[in-house]
């Protein structure tokens, strides 16, 4: 995975329940090549989702969750806030013995005859009721 | 299947019999499951022993005893499943549990109503019946061109409960408690699965009623109300 050190995300809170949702403020500012006239209009948005991905001893399950794109500048500059919903049906975040389930908040950004780079963040998804509750994945301690 | 709802009524009701240790069987139900095992078993044995039968004439007609007598095994079993399911299926119904709350909560104990019903006249009495619950991790993976499967279970629990037979209907109470700190909620996804079952076994102590039921439990990404922490959550205003 590529680290863009000019797209920060910033998450209200970095535990939600399942059925909640993470409220996020994503920025973007341009890198130094990014400013002449030839790069102008060449990053095109920053997409921003909730990634679910399974480890552990079976194939990986993965979902991109409630993808939303902040739109850019001219010059590659994006700074919204992004609300991202958990659905009911959703996993929660979890630690067994064969399987772990992780959630990350991924913000992308979509750079035309270029390679996308991406910062992501670690979330916690917790169960209904849960969010005083919990300070790591299922189960409680 | 029966689905009724009843809201915050009906959970204070459950939580006033905890309370006051009164009659456990006075719940009201939410969701019921049912045991088809002795209906399917009756199925695939019906289906499979014909074609048994169809390719037994065929080996003996065509003189090859190893078939025939691998054939003839093979009915044996066959034959003797059909003759036991359908006795089953002649004298009892269905093993039903009839669930307090659906799906279940972590943390939470919920009783339930374990019921099957005699299709025939037996005599009363009393037995105990054998609840077993368990959580499992299942996982899929590849190995090359493989598929595989693991399993772990990761929660068991095992309790014996008193149950009565009266008027041809066999009950007994059980409390389910899914605890919070061990195992999760259901999971199923295609490659990685959390899997809740219960199985009831009534026949190791008793002749009158026999066989043993498993049911898959639904348990819900959620906490049981005594479990949360209202005052701290951003959402306290669930309970």
């Amino acid at each position: 995975m590529n680290y863009d050190p000019n797209l920060s995300i910033e998450i209200e809170h970095d535990i939600a329940e399942v059925g909640g949702s993470f409220v996020c403020t994503v920025r973007r500012s341009p890198t130094d090549g990014e400013t002449n006239a030839k790069t102008v209009g060449q990053v095109r948005a920053v997409q921003i989702a909730l990634v679910m991905t399974t480890e552990g001893r079976g194939d990986v399950d993965s979902e991109r969750i409630g993808e939303n794109s902040l739109p850019v500048d001219e010059y590659g500059m994006a700074d919204g806030v992004v609300n991202l919903a958990v659905p009911t049906d959703a996993p929660v975040s979890y630690d067994g013995a064969l399987i772990r389930v992780v959630y990350r908040i991924e913000a992308r950004t979509d750079i035309r005859l270029g390679r996308d780079q991406q910062s992501s963040a670690e979330v916690l998804v917790v169960p209904v009721g849960g969010a005083g509750v919990y300070r790591s994945a299922h189960p409680l301690p | 299947m029966i689905t009724k709802r009843f809201g915050s009524v009906f959970y204070a009701r459950i939580m006033s019999q905890y309370g006051a240790g009164t009659d456990a069987a006075d719940f009201p139900t939410v969701h019921v499951l049912t045991d088809n095992d002795s209906k399917y078993l009756f199925g695939c044995a019906g289906v499979g022993l014909p074609i048994i039968v169809f390719l037994l004439i065929l080996a003996v007609s065509g003189g090859s005893t190893v078939f025939t007598v691998i054939l003839s095994l093979v009915g044996i079993v066959f034959a003797a499943v059909l003759i036991s399911s359908a006795r089953e299926l002649q004298k009892w119904g269905p093993t039903e549990v009839h669930f307090s709350q659906w799906p279940l909560q972590l943390g939470s104990t919920t009783p339930a109503r374990v019921v099957r019903v005699a299709k025939r006249a037996v005599p009363n009495s009393s037995f105990d019946a054998e609840v077993e619950l368990e959580c499992e991790e299942w996982v899929r993976y590849t190995v090359g061109t493989d598929t595989r499967t693991d399993e772990r279970t990761v929660y068991e629990h095992e309790s014996n409960v008193a149950g009565e037979l009266v008027n041809n209907r066999f009950e007994a109470v059980i409390n389910i408690h899914i605890p919070a700190n061990v195992g999760a909620p259901t999971i199923d996804l295609p490659n990685n699965k959390v899997k809740w079952t219960l199985e009831i076994d009534v026949d190791k102590l008793s002749p009158a009623i026999s066989g043993s039921a498993d049911f898959d439990l639904v348990v819900a990404a959620e906490l049981d109300p005594l479990l949360r922490n209202i005052q701290d959550s951003p959402r306290g205003d669930l309970s």
